[in-house]
Protein backbone atom coordinates (compact mmCIF):
# COMPACT_ATOMS: atom_id res chain seq x y z
CA UNK A 1 0.00 0.00 0.00
CA UNK A 2 0.77 3.22 -0.66
CA UNK A 3 -0.17 6.34 0.26
CA UNK A 4 -2.54 8.11 -2.13
CA UNK A 5 -1.23 11.21 -4.42
CA UNK A 6 -4.00 11.82 -6.55
CA UNK A 7 -3.49 15.30 -7.58
CA UNK A 8 -0.23 16.55 -6.51
CA UNK A 9 1.92 13.63 -8.36
CA UNK A 10 0.20 14.32 -11.29
CA UNK A 11 0.14 17.83 -11.79
CA UNK A 12 3.50 17.78 -10.92
CA UNK A 13 4.16 15.45 -13.42
CA UNK A 14 2.46 17.45 -16.05
CA UNK A 15 3.85 20.72 -15.38
CA UNK A 16 7.43 19.38 -14.74
CA UNK A 17 7.04 17.80 -18.01
CA UNK A 18 6.29 21.05 -19.69
CA UNK A 19 9.09 22.87 -17.86
CA UNK A 20 11.80 20.72 -19.37
CA UNK A 21 10.52 20.31 -22.71
CA UNK A 22 8.98 23.72 -24.14
CA UNK A 23 11.94 24.93 -25.03
CA UNK A 24 12.76 22.43 -27.49
CA UNK A 25 9.64 22.46 -28.87
CA UNK A 26 9.19 26.05 -29.25
CA UNK A 27 12.50 25.76 -30.75
CA UNK A 28 11.60 23.93 -33.26
CA UNK A 29 8.30 25.41 -34.19
CA UNK A 30 9.79 28.19 -34.60
CA UNK A 31 11.97 26.91 -37.27
CA UNK A 32 9.43 25.12 -38.71
CA UNK A 33 6.99 28.20 -39.15
CA UNK A 34 6.96 29.49 -43.15
CA UNK A 35 8.18 33.41 -42.66
CA UNK A 36 4.60 35.50 -43.23
CA UNK A 37 6.20 38.47 -42.94
CA UNK A 38 5.71 38.60 -39.24
CA UNK A 39 7.01 35.46 -38.00
CA UNK A 40 10.43 37.00 -37.25
CA UNK A 41 9.01 39.19 -35.12
CA UNK A 42 6.84 36.90 -33.17
CA UNK A 43 8.41 35.98 -29.77
CA UNK A 44 8.03 32.64 -28.63
CA UNK A 45 10.44 32.61 -25.79
CA UNK A 46 10.04 29.87 -23.08
CA UNK A 47 8.40 30.94 -19.21
CA UNK A 48 10.56 31.81 -16.96
CA UNK A 49 11.06 28.91 -14.25
CA UNK A 50 8.95 31.54 -11.98
CA UNK A 51 5.78 32.02 -14.36
CA UNK A 52 4.72 27.93 -13.87
CA UNK A 53 1.25 27.94 -11.40
CA UNK A 54 -0.89 25.92 -10.23
CA UNK A 55 -3.39 27.76 -9.63
CA UNK A 56 -5.34 30.13 -11.65
CA UNK A 57 -5.32 33.49 -9.82
CA UNK A 58 -1.77 34.37 -9.72
CA UNK A 59 -0.88 37.97 -9.92
CA UNK A 60 1.86 40.28 -10.94
CA UNK A 61 3.87 37.56 -12.74
CA UNK A 62 5.70 37.85 -16.12
CA UNK A 63 4.78 36.27 -19.25
CA UNK A 64 4.45 33.35 -21.12
CA UNK A 65 3.63 31.92 -18.15
CA UNK A 66 2.32 28.25 -18.06
CA UNK A 67 -0.74 27.48 -15.22
CA UNK A 68 -1.70 23.57 -14.50
CA UNK A 69 -4.44 23.61 -12.72
CA UNK A 70 -6.81 20.25 -12.02
CA UNK A 71 -10.32 21.21 -12.20
CA UNK A 72 -11.86 17.16 -10.68
CA UNK A 73 -11.18 13.61 -10.50
CA UNK A 74 -13.84 11.35 -11.09
CA UNK A 75 -12.79 7.58 -10.14
CA UNK A 76 -14.80 5.92 -12.89
CA UNK A 77 -16.10 3.07 -10.39
CA UNK A 78 -18.00 1.49 -13.54
CA UNK A 79 -14.68 -0.08 -14.68
CA UNK A 80 -14.86 -2.28 -11.65
CA UNK A 81 -10.78 -1.29 -10.80
CA UNK A 82 -9.45 -2.78 -7.63
CA UNK A 83 -6.59 0.17 -7.81
CA UNK A 84 -7.15 4.08 -8.24
CA UNK A 85 -8.19 3.75 -11.99
CA UNK A 86 -9.63 7.11 -12.95
CA UNK A 87 -9.76 11.14 -15.09
CA UNK A 88 -8.02 13.99 -13.55
CA UNK A 89 -9.52 16.76 -15.57
CA UNK A 90 -7.10 19.10 -15.71
CA UNK A 91 -6.85 22.80 -17.70
CA UNK A 92 -3.20 23.53 -18.69
CA UNK A 93 -2.99 27.12 -20.04
CA UNK A 94 -0.67 29.73 -21.48
CA UNK A 95 -1.04 33.50 -20.92
CA UNK A 96 1.44 35.42 -23.29
CA UNK A 97 2.31 38.98 -23.37
CA UNK A 98 2.79 41.69 -26.87
CA UNK A 99 2.19 45.13 -27.36
CA UNK A 100 1.01 44.22 -30.91
CA UNK A 101 -2.52 42.14 -31.22
CA UNK A 102 -1.73 40.39 -34.64
CA UNK A 103 1.86 39.07 -33.05
CA UNK A 104 -0.12 39.02 -29.51
CA UNK A 105 -2.72 36.10 -31.35
CA UNK A 106 -0.31 34.46 -33.31
CA UNK A 107 1.85 34.10 -30.12
CA UNK A 108 -0.65 32.63 -28.36
CA UNK A 109 -2.05 30.16 -31.17
CA UNK A 110 2.16 29.03 -30.83
CA UNK A 111 1.69 28.15 -27.74
CA UNK A 112 -1.20 26.42 -28.01
CA UNK A 113 0.55 24.11 -30.74
CA UNK A 114 3.20 23.95 -28.67
CA UNK A 115 1.45 22.51 -25.61
CA UNK A 116 -0.54 20.02 -27.48
CA UNK A 117 1.87 18.82 -29.18
CA UNK A 118 3.67 17.80 -24.90
CA UNK A 119 0.84 16.86 -23.77
CA UNK A 120 -1.26 14.86 -26.65
CA UNK A 121 -0.56 11.26 -25.62
CA UNK A 122 1.79 11.80 -23.34
CA UNK A 123 2.56 8.68 -20.69
CA UNK A 124 3.89 10.39 -17.23
CA UNK A 125 5.03 7.84 -14.75
CA UNK A 126 6.61 9.02 -11.09
CA UNK A 127 10.37 7.42 -10.38
CA UNK A 128 8.41 5.15 -7.62
CA UNK A 129 6.23 4.01 -10.02
CA UNK A 130 3.37 4.52 -7.81
CA UNK A 131 1.51 6.27 -11.03
CA UNK A 132 1.37 6.55 -13.92
CA UNK A 133 -0.67 9.44 -15.81
CA UNK A 134 -1.66 8.80 -19.91
CA UNK A 135 -2.51 12.52 -20.74
CA UNK A 136 -5.75 13.19 -23.51
CA UNK A 137 -6.91 16.76 -24.19
CA UNK A 138 -10.30 17.25 -25.55
CA UNK A 139 -10.32 20.47 -26.38
CA UNK A 140 -8.81 24.06 -26.80
CA UNK A 141 -10.24 27.32 -25.97
CA UNK A 142 -9.20 31.27 -26.23
CA UNK A 143 -9.33 33.85 -24.20
CA UNK A 144 -11.96 36.47 -25.60
CA UNK A 145 -10.52 39.58 -27.98
CA UNK A 146 -13.19 41.66 -25.56
CA UNK A 147 -11.08 43.87 -22.97
CA UNK A 148 -12.11 46.73 -21.04
CA UNK A 149 -10.17 49.99 -22.10
CA UNK A 150 -9.07 50.28 -18.64
CA UNK A 151 -7.92 47.47 -17.69
CA UNK A 152 -4.38 47.39 -19.69
CA UNK A 153 -3.38 44.02 -18.74
CA UNK A 154 -5.83 42.38 -20.76
CA UNK A 155 -5.06 44.41 -23.60
CA UNK A 156 -1.47 42.96 -24.26
CA UNK A 157 -2.21 40.01 -22.68
CA UNK A 158 -3.73 36.74 -24.10
CA UNK A 159 -4.69 33.35 -22.45
CA UNK A 160 -5.09 29.83 -24.55
CA UNK A 161 -6.33 26.57 -22.66
CA UNK A 162 -6.37 23.00 -23.29
CA UNK A 163 -8.98 20.99 -21.70
CA UNK A 164 -6.95 17.45 -20.52
CA UNK A 165 -8.42 14.22 -19.56
CA UNK A 166 -5.33 12.17 -17.69
CA UNK A 167 -6.18 8.82 -17.18
CA UNK A 168 -4.35 8.08 -13.48
CA UNK A 169 -3.78 4.69 -12.58
CA UNK A 170 -2.71 4.57 -8.99
CA UNK A 171 -1.59 1.58 -6.33
CA UNK A 172 -4.53 1.94 -3.20
CA UNK B 1 -7.45 -3.21 8.22
CA UNK B 2 -8.49 -3.47 4.96
CA UNK B 3 -6.16 -5.56 2.08
CA UNK B 4 -4.71 -3.82 -0.31
CA UNK B 5 -3.28 -5.49 -3.20
CA UNK B 6 -0.13 -5.42 -5.38
CA UNK B 7 -0.71 -3.61 -8.25
CA UNK B 8 2.04 -2.22 -11.01
CA UNK B 9 0.63 1.01 -12.54
CA UNK B 10 3.76 0.51 -15.05
CA UNK B 11 1.95 -2.94 -16.73
CA UNK B 12 -1.31 -0.84 -17.80
CA UNK B 13 -1.32 -0.05 -21.05
CA UNK B 14 -3.54 2.68 -22.98
CA UNK B 15 -2.05 3.96 -26.01
CA UNK B 16 -2.81 3.94 -29.88
CA UNK B 17 -0.95 1.39 -32.07
CA UNK B 18 1.51 2.24 -35.18
CA UNK B 19 0.60 -0.50 -37.74
CA UNK B 20 3.10 -1.67 -40.07
CA UNK B 21 2.81 -4.11 -42.60
CA UNK B 22 5.50 -5.88 -45.20
CA UNK B 23 3.60 -7.83 -47.84
CA UNK B 24 6.04 -11.07 -49.92
CA UNK B 25 6.80 -8.71 -52.34
CA UNK B 26 7.89 -5.25 -50.32
CA UNK B 27 11.45 -4.84 -49.76
CA UNK B 28 10.69 -3.76 -45.86
CA UNK B 29 7.30 -3.15 -43.69
CA UNK B 30 5.23 -0.46 -44.57
CA UNK B 31 4.11 2.19 -41.70
CA UNK B 32 -0.06 2.06 -42.95
CA UNK B 33 -0.92 5.38 -41.88
CA UNK B 34 -3.58 6.69 -39.68
CA UNK B 35 -5.98 4.23 -38.23
CA UNK B 36 -9.82 4.81 -37.12
CA UNK B 37 -11.75 2.97 -34.30
CA UNK B 38 -9.11 1.37 -32.92
CA UNK B 39 -7.10 -1.87 -32.92
CA UNK B 40 -8.14 -4.71 -32.37
CA UNK B 41 -6.69 -8.17 -31.78
CA UNK B 42 -9.23 -11.07 -31.38
CA UNK B 43 -7.34 -14.64 -30.14
CA UNK B 44 -9.28 -17.95 -29.22
CA UNK B 45 -8.00 -21.34 -28.63
CA UNK B 46 -11.00 -23.39 -29.83
CA UNK B 47 -11.65 -26.46 -27.30
CA UNK B 48 -13.81 -29.51 -27.71
CA UNK B 49 -15.21 -30.70 -24.71
CA UNK B 50 -14.54 -34.26 -22.78
CA UNK B 51 -16.88 -36.06 -21.42
CA UNK B 52 -18.48 -39.49 -20.36
CA UNK B 53 -21.43 -41.10 -19.89
CA UNK B 54 -21.06 -41.64 -16.16
CA UNK B 55 -20.66 -38.08 -15.38
CA UNK B 56 -23.77 -37.00 -17.28
CA UNK B 57 -22.86 -33.91 -19.66
CA UNK B 58 -20.42 -32.64 -16.99
CA UNK B 59 -17.49 -31.28 -18.65
CA UNK B 60 -14.73 -32.90 -17.75
CA UNK B 61 -11.93 -31.98 -19.64
CA UNK B 62 -11.66 -29.18 -22.55
CA UNK B 63 -8.66 -30.23 -24.90
CA UNK B 64 -7.30 -27.38 -27.74
CA UNK B 65 -9.26 -28.51 -31.20
CA UNK B 66 -7.80 -24.87 -33.29
CA UNK B 67 -6.92 -21.40 -32.96
CA UNK B 68 -8.09 -18.30 -34.42
CA UNK B 69 -6.38 -14.94 -34.77
CA UNK B 70 -8.12 -11.39 -35.75
CA UNK B 71 -6.56 -7.91 -35.96
CA UNK B 72 -9.24 -5.17 -37.05
CA UNK B 73 -8.78 -1.86 -37.62
CA UNK B 74 -9.69 0.90 -39.88
CA UNK B 75 -7.20 2.65 -41.98
CA UNK B 76 -7.62 6.43 -42.70
CA UNK B 77 -5.52 7.42 -45.60
CA UNK B 78 -8.19 6.39 -48.29
CA UNK B 79 -6.07 8.04 -51.11
CA UNK B 80 -3.04 6.20 -50.58
CA UNK B 81 -3.26 3.40 -52.82
CA UNK B 82 -0.87 0.97 -51.35
CA UNK B 83 -3.68 -0.02 -48.50
CA UNK B 84 -5.78 -0.65 -51.23
CA UNK B 85 -3.40 -3.42 -52.13
CA UNK B 86 -3.18 -4.39 -48.34
CA UNK B 87 -6.99 -4.45 -47.90
CA UNK B 88 -7.54 -6.51 -50.76
CA UNK B 89 -4.49 -8.69 -51.37
CA UNK B 90 -5.96 -9.83 -54.50
CA UNK B 91 -6.38 -6.52 -56.69
CA UNK B 92 -3.51 -5.48 -58.03
CA UNK B 93 -1.37 -2.05 -57.97
CA UNK B 94 -0.79 -0.08 -60.86
CA UNK B 95 2.59 1.27 -61.59
CA UNK B 96 4.81 3.06 -58.95
CA UNK B 97 4.49 6.80 -59.37
CA UNK B 98 1.08 8.06 -59.69
CA UNK B 99 -0.60 4.41 -58.84
CA UNK B 100 -3.82 3.08 -59.46
CA UNK B 101 -5.39 0.14 -58.14
CA UNK B 102 -7.50 -2.81 -59.66
CA UNK B 103 -10.04 -5.20 -58.97
CA UNK B 104 -9.87 -8.44 -60.98
CA UNK B 105 -10.92 -11.63 -60.63
CA UNK B 106 -8.24 -14.18 -59.11
CA UNK B 107 -10.25 -17.44 -58.62
CA UNK B 108 -7.43 -19.74 -57.14
CA UNK B 109 -5.65 -17.00 -55.27
CA UNK B 110 -4.65 -18.14 -51.87
CA UNK B 111 -4.23 -16.38 -48.74
CA UNK B 112 -1.24 -17.80 -47.55
CA UNK B 113 0.75 -16.73 -50.40
CA UNK B 114 -0.69 -13.25 -49.85
CA UNK B 115 0.47 -13.19 -46.25
CA UNK B 116 3.14 -10.53 -44.71
CA UNK B 117 4.30 -9.86 -41.44
CA UNK B 118 2.00 -7.59 -39.58
CA UNK B 119 3.55 -5.46 -36.55
CA UNK B 120 1.88 -3.11 -34.28
CA UNK B 121 4.01 -1.04 -32.12
CA UNK B 122 2.09 1.15 -29.09
CA UNK B 123 2.72 4.87 -29.61
CA UNK B 124 3.78 5.16 -25.95
CA UNK B 125 7.01 3.17 -27.23
CA UNK B 126 10.15 4.62 -27.99
CA UNK B 127 10.67 3.71 -31.85
CA UNK B 128 13.14 1.74 -30.82
CA UNK B 129 11.84 -0.44 -27.94
CA UNK B 130 10.32 -3.44 -29.19
CA UNK B 131 9.38 -5.31 -25.93
CA UNK B 132 5.46 -4.81 -25.99
CA UNK B 133 5.24 -5.05 -30.06
CA UNK B 134 3.04 -7.50 -31.54
CA UNK B 135 3.83 -8.96 -34.59
CA UNK B 136 2.00 -11.08 -36.76
CA UNK B 137 4.06 -13.62 -38.91
CA UNK B 138 1.75 -14.62 -41.34
CA UNK B 139 -1.48 -11.67 -41.98
CA UNK B 140 -3.71 -11.39 -44.83
CA UNK B 141 -6.65 -9.62 -45.02
CA UNK B 142 -9.60 -10.87 -45.87
CA UNK B 143 -10.77 -8.92 -48.56
CA UNK B 144 -13.65 -7.66 -47.83
CA UNK B 145 -14.59 -3.94 -46.67
CA UNK B 146 -16.50 -0.77 -47.71
CA UNK B 147 -16.30 2.44 -48.33
CA UNK B 148 -18.23 5.05 -47.23
CA UNK B 149 -18.59 8.92 -48.87
CA UNK B 150 -20.65 11.84 -47.20
CA UNK B 151 -20.38 14.91 -45.79
CA UNK B 152 -20.58 14.40 -42.37
CA UNK B 153 -17.67 11.52 -41.88
CA UNK B 154 -14.30 10.66 -43.42
CA UNK B 155 -13.60 7.32 -45.20
CA UNK B 156 -12.49 4.87 -43.19
CA UNK B 157 -12.79 1.37 -44.77
CA UNK B 158 -12.20 -1.37 -42.37
CA UNK B 159 -9.80 -4.12 -42.32
CA UNK B 160 -9.63 -7.19 -41.04
CA UNK B 161 -6.39 -9.55 -40.72
CA UNK B 162 -6.61 -13.21 -40.54
CA UNK B 163 -3.61 -14.69 -38.70
CA UNK B 164 -2.44 -17.55 -40.59
CA UNK B 165 0.51 -20.07 -38.72
CA UNK B 166 3.87 -19.67 -39.72
CA UNK B 167 5.03 -23.25 -40.51
CA UNK B 168 9.24 -21.95 -40.13
CA UNK B 169 8.57 -22.09 -36.35
CA UNK B 170 8.14 -25.03 -34.71
CA UNK B 171 5.58 -25.42 -32.87
CA UNK B 172 3.69 -23.45 -35.61
CA UNK B 173 3.35 -19.83 -34.37
CA UNK B 174 0.67 -17.16 -35.36
CA UNK B 175 2.25 -14.33 -33.59
CA UNK B 176 4.56 -12.93 -30.66
CA UNK B 177 4.03 -10.26 -28.07
CA UNK B 178 7.28 -8.94 -27.20
CA UNK B 179 10.81 -8.80 -28.72
CA UNK B 180 11.12 -11.35 -32.17
CA UNK B 181 14.79 -11.28 -31.46
CA UNK B 182 14.36 -13.45 -27.95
Amino acid sequence: MSARNLTELPTDLVSNFIQANISASLAAMRAERTVDGNNTLVNVEPPPSESYFIYSKAKAYRAPAIFTVPQGFKFKLTRGQNHVNGTLAMIVSAVVEDRDATKLSRKAWRYLDVLHELMQGTVLEDTNDRVRCTVNVTDARYSSDLAMKDNMGDIFRKEVALDLDIEVYQEL
Amino acid sequence: MPTYPTVTVSNMELTPMQVKFQGPSDTGPSDLGGTLGNVVISSKYSKAEIKADQFGTTVLDRRVSGYSMTVTTELAEMNRKYLLSVIYPHGSLVSTGTQAFDWNTKVGDGDLSNAGVLTLHPLDAAPTDVSHDWTFYKACASAESEFTFGPTEQVKPKIVWNILPDMDFVPARFARFGDTSL
